[in-house]
């Protein structure tokens, strides 16, 4: 790969920028029609205001906003006037009756709907990941998502107060994490590149710490392990192991590869990574060749990566997809599988170009499997590191899907693979197929039978299904049941349950379906019956579907960010699943 | 004092300024005021889209006529009603990105960046063109980058008040605004013929 260094600018010379601050915040009239619908919601009718104005154009009025009476004189409106008085009147009582229902049924600022009417149980917390290597592991990140989290029975249980983590007005991101029964979460606070470790019953931080760390975390129920970031021009990601009493940093391990992930590629140019260090290439055709390129600074993210941890051991897996093996105790480094000098900076599937994003990583006591950017997998002896298996992904479907998610149960892995391409609407999967393979050898053992319908998005595995997200004909989503056995698939359900962007996670036999709406929904596995329904009220509950519910303690966790104008995250009452 | 709250502060500064005092609790006395700036706002950060600007116009309208947090000073309400809206905007965002963050993302060669990056002139933001051509470009950026520069540079807040907006360390907000930035010079020129 050629690599030209390039008369960089000053990286915080923004002068020619300063020149926008508030010059698009000029009032711009909408259509009339949009706002007396509006306005019909909320308050009387008025005069119509003043024509819609094009994108870009000088406002109406830059200086005093268009004036509006609320009286509208037209004589036909006057017939109108009962009728809308008495909707808008009907409208404030339901309205001012949700909010009654809504802050009512539990706690200020939060609400809670169950179907029997009985107080259900839902908790919340950080930004969930995987609560340890034996209860679910994932392989999750953007290209897909696959989890369980634990075979506890979602059960009652005593109800936690509302929790507020920080002061008023915090803003804290992940990755968080809960470990074992214990109430206790860790987050980064954003802005100021705080680790912390947060009691969840009650909010208090136990300890911080100034780490800026990367990825999901892992833990053994002593240490928190992680990426540390050491900031630099090529943050190099240290795998760490943090005192879960104290803070400290009780070992670190060897620096490893950057991560250069599809998170900072725009449509123009994508990030390889030139002997390990992230660059941005330009990549003039199919031929995946890069062009010219020029160091960077990556962007971090929180949700991508991070360690997993299988009995005494914590593997972390690299830019390059490199995994190391750590002692959990003391970081020594058992074994070490490299491979980047075999896999591509750059490569291709159908007509669209792929960027190396490094591996991720699934294990058990038995197992080591890392999925490498070229889309294959490895299979890797837990004791020594040697391989054991490896399968390209044409030897799992065929060569044209791409591996949206696995998850390893037992000895078998379950791999989901889709037709992916690129529409206008954003990336588009279908003919969504589980794979069961053997954990070791990488052999196909079942392949289901297509569910073409399918976004393959979402998938949470038990060790007999694994249950898709999928899109009807309507676009409308819903869930199938894949038989790991047999590979048959089930009827959709949830079908007109479910609504806008949905994240998936389960335990025991409960699937839970958490909805952008702010609407939680839990299912029976066995009869893909509608449990219970809960609404989350008071926020903003997008971050609902940022990450999946995992079960702690037999009790499904959430957590959102709230509105604006409240602290978040911010926790609802906790109610019983049935 | 957290950066929430110096966001707060800032709004509320700044909004004060061209606040008429109204009666906060009543819908009524703010609406009218309130639409056209509301959807003023969000319209030149969408890429001039209408239906998506109505869309979260009314999100943003709705959400505080719902929320019991309204401010007890009349001046205050409109600064309150931006707060909502930066962040409804920001949601709306997030939500384009997530849709968009999975590799197989192709790259379109008559898009790909080349050679230094040169600041841009003085604008003319009266100039209908200007404007126009400057919401187009950020219409091209990623989701992420221009939320980072809508933060930044069109809403005016200081970088840990963007990062914190984006959920990100100020370092990956810097990171993320030098790209942006490099990223509009790029597309802003190539939208005006500017070979350079």
């Amino acid at each position: 790969m050629s690599k030209i260094s390039r008369n960089h600018r000053d990286p915080t010379d923004d002068r020619d920028f300063r020149q926008f601050t508030r010059a698009f915040d000029r009032p711009i009239a909408p259509s009339r029609s949009f706002a007396d619908a509006l306005r019909q919601q909320l308050v009387q009718p008025s005069a119509p205001v003043p024509a819609n104005h094009q994108p870009g154009r000088p406002p109406v009025t830059a200086d005093s906003p268009p004036a509006v009476t609320f009286v509208d004189r037209r004589p036909w409106r006057v017939g109108f006037s009962i009728l809308e008085i008495a909707a808008t009147l009907l409208l404030i009582s339901a309205l001012a009756l949700s909010a009654y229902v809504i802050n009512a049924v539990g706690r200020p600022s939060t609400s809670i709907e169950t179907l029997d009417g009985q107080s259900a149980r839902l908790d919340s917390a950080a930004t969930p990941q995987t609560l340890d290597s034996s209860a679910g592991v994932n392989w999750g990140g953007e290209e897909g998502r696959s989890q369980y989290y634990g075979d506890a029975s979602v059960d009652t249980g005593e109800t936690p107060s509302d929790v507020k983590i920080g002061d008023e007005g915090t803003t804290t991101v992940g990755p968080g994490l809960i470990v074992g029964d214990s109430w206790y979460g860790w987050t980064v606070r954003a802005g100021v590149d705080a680790f912390l470790r947060v009691n969840l019953a009650t909010g208090e931080t136990v300890w911080e710490r100034p780490y800026r760390t990367w990825g999901t975390l892992a833990s053994d129920g002593k240490r928190i392990f992680a990426f540390q970031v050491d900031v630099s021009d090529t943050p190099t990601p240290i795998p760490v192991a943090l005192d879960m009493a104290t803070g400290e940093i009780a070992w670190r391990g060897p620096a490893l590869h950057p991560f250069a992930t599809s998170f900072t590629v725009d449509e123009s140019s994508i990030f390889p990574l030139d002997e390990g260090t992230p660059a941005a290439g330009a990549v003039p055709d199919v031929t995946y060749q890069p062009g010219e390129t020029e160091t960077i600074s990556i962007d971090l993210t929180s949700d991508e990566r991070g360690p997993v941890v299988a009995g005494d051991t914590v593997y972390f897996t690299d830019g390059r997809a490199t995994t190391v093996a750590l002692g959990t105790a003391d970081g020594v480094e058992r074994w070490r599988d490299d491979r980047s000098d075999d896999l591509p900076t750059v490569f291709g599937s159908g007509d669209q170009i792929h960027t190396p994003m490094g591996g991720t990583i699934v294990a058990n006591d038995q197992y080591v499997l890392v999925r490498l950017p070229d889309d294959s997998i490895v299979s890797l002896d837990p004791a020594t590191g040697e391989e054991r298996g490896r399968s390209y992904k044409g030897g799992i479907t065929d060569s044209s899907r791409i591996i949206l998610g696995a998850s390893l149960r037992g000895d078998r892995l379950v791999v989901l693979t889709a037709f992916s391409f690129v529409s206008a609407d954003g990336p588009t999967f279908s003919s969504a197929v589980v794979s069961v393979l053997n954990a070791g050898s990488l052999e196909v053992l079942v392949t289901s039978d297509s569910v073409e319908g399918g976004a393959g998005f979402e998938m949470v595995v038990t060790d007999t299904s694994a249950f898709l997200l999928t899109l009807s004909e309507q676009q409308v989503p819903e869930m199938v049941e894949v038989d790991l056995t047999t590979g048959a698939v089930s009827e959709p359900f949830g079908t007109g349950q479910l609504v806008g962007q949905v994240q998936l996670s389960g335990s025991g036999d409960t699937l839970i379906a958490a909805m952008s709406s702010g609407t939680v929904l839990s299912f029976s596995m066995e009869t893909h019956e509608l449990l219970d329904r809960h609404r989350i009220q008071g926020g903003q509950p997008i971050t609902l579907v940022g990450g999946p519910m995992p079960v702690v303690d037999g009790r499904p966790v959430a957590i959102w960010k709230v509105g604006p104008n409240a602290p978040f995250p911010q926790f609802p009452p906790a109610t019983p699943l049935p | 004092m957290s950066t929430a709250a110096q966001i707060a502060n800032l709004e509320m500064e700044s909004g004060a300024e061209r606040t008429h005092a109204r009666a906060p609790t009543d819908v009524a006395a703010w609406f009218d005021e309130a639409l056209p700036r509301i959807y003023g706002y969000f319209l030149p950060r969408v890429g001039g889209r209408v239906t998506v600007a109505e869309d979260l116009t009314q999100e943003t309208i709705l959400a505080a006529v719902r929320s019991g947090h309204r401010p007890s000073r009349s001046d205050a309400v409109i600064p309150w009603l931006f707060g909502i809206a930066r962040h409804k905007l920001m949601d709306h965002y997030r939500a384009e990105d997530r849709d968009r963050r999975h590799f197989g993302r192709p790259a379109d060669p008559e898009e790909i960046e080349s050679g230094p990056t040169p600041p841009l002139p003085e604008l003319d933001l009266d100039a209908l063109h200007t404007r126009d051509t400057v919401i187009a470009t950020l219409n091209r950026l990623p989701p992420r980058q221009r939320s980072a520069l809508v933060a930044r540079y069109l809403d005016g807040c200081d970088v840990p008040a963007t990062a914190e907006l984006l959920g990100v360390s100020v370092h990956a907000a810097e990171s993320l605004l030098a790209r942006a930035r490099t990223s509009f010079r790029h597309h802003y020129r190539a939208l005006n013929g500017d070979p350079s």
